[in-house]
């Protein structure tokens, strides 16, 4: 009896573990692909030619992405110092335009839906900025009064979407001049 | 009598357990997320399915862009090829979008492209699984004053099975 009692606890733990990191493996890792500054973009989102864990991830956290020569998706959770985003700091986000037919940069909470602010301020564009592609621009992103409004606390998840991104873009999305983003003042 | 298995073997298959079941989760994931969206699509009254614009009430589909406007069909070829039109123009982009059931962005006709690629799309089992969804995206910036025109191109198309 007491055996079967353990060998259930460990068929058990064995099914946990499988699960758990699972999860782990398609929340917690960091996606693959290439950098630009604090910016990271999978090139393989939405392609046929994911990879196992590639299309789980997509799949989880963000489906229904577009192909690379479509739109490429950059994703910032940390500041240009490396330090976690968070939805209670503040931040400034600037840079230059970038060479794409439309352009935004929205904010995500943790759970990769967008913050409940009422403002309906949840991101900044080309429209927005009112900029022309290399032209500069800046934005602020954090709780009450910001281009890009947060709200409660925990993690915070930048997207920089460039729809139809110029041929170069496609090509080496690394070379992107990506928005710095520097935190300001002191998180409370 | 059935000899029993010593407790390094009961050791080895909870190992093999516990990796198969990592990576059963692993390839499933994206069925079954898909099968949920197509499911979640297909139970609306009307397709193609327009939701309203998107704030943070809208929680069906993670990362929804605030500066789009979205129409959706859930398709079943089992019921015959998937013919998609679009009468309309926009001077703003827009793309149709096609997902099979793995997730797979497998093909998308989006604005400037239209001369290469006329309209109708027929969508058959040739090129995707026997169920996938149609995204078709209106850029609307988030401007109130270009949301009426977004919507009333997305309601030009039609998804005909």
């Amino acid at each position: 009896m007491k055996r079967g009692s353990t060998l259930a606890l460990l068929y058990l733990t064995a099914v946990v573990l499988g699960l758990g990191s699972a999860w782990f493996a398609v929340k917690r890792i960091g996606i693959e692909g290439v950098s630009a500054g604090a910016w990271r973009a999978d090139l393989l989102a939405g392609s046929a030619d994911a990879g196992l864990y590639t299309r789980a991830r997509i799949a989880v956290n963000a489906v229904l992405a577009l192909d690379r020569s479509e739109t490429i998706y950059f994703l910032a959770t940390l500041d240009d110092t490396g330090r976690p985003l968070r939805a209670e700091c503040r931040y400034r986000l600037s840079g230059v335009a970038p060479d794409a037919l439309w352009w935004s940069i929205t904010g995500y909470a943790e759970d990769n839906f967008l913050f409940p602010v009422e403002s309906g301020r949840y991101s900044v564009s080309a429209e927005s900025t009112g900029v022309a592609v290399g032209e500069s621009f800046v934005a602020t992103v954090g709780p009450g009064e910001a281009d890009i409004e947060t709200s409660g606390s925990g993690a915070l998840r930048l997207t920089l979407r460039l729809y139809r991104p110029a041929a170069a873009l496609q090509r080496d999305p690394a070379s992107l001049d990506a928005p710095s983003i520097e935190r300001i003042g002191a998180c409370p | 009598m059935k000899p029993r298995l010593s407790a390094s073997s009961h050791l080895a298959l909870a190992v093999a357990m516990a990796i198969a079941v990592h990576l059963a989760s692993i390839y499933l994931a994206p069925d079954l997320i898909m099968r949920r969206v197509i499911k979640t699509v297909a139970s609306e009254s009307a397709q193609p399915y327009w939701p309203p614009p998107i704030d943070h009430t809208q929680r069906r589909i993670v990362m929804p862009s605030p500066d789009l406007l979205y129409a959706v069909c859930a398709y079943d070829l089992s019921q015959g090829p998937l013919q998609v039109e679009l009468a309309a123009s926009y001077p703003r982009y827009w793309s149709i979008a096609l997902y099979n059931s793995r997730s797979d962005n497998f093909m998308t006709v989006s604005s400037g492209e239209v001369k290469e690629n006329p309209m109708p799309l027929i969508i058959d089992e040739s090129v995707s699984t026997r169920r996938g969804l149609l995204l078709m995206r209106v850029l609307t910036g988030g401007k109130p004053e270009w949301l009426a025109e977004a919507d009333a191109f997305r309601r030009q198309l039609s998804c005909v099975q």
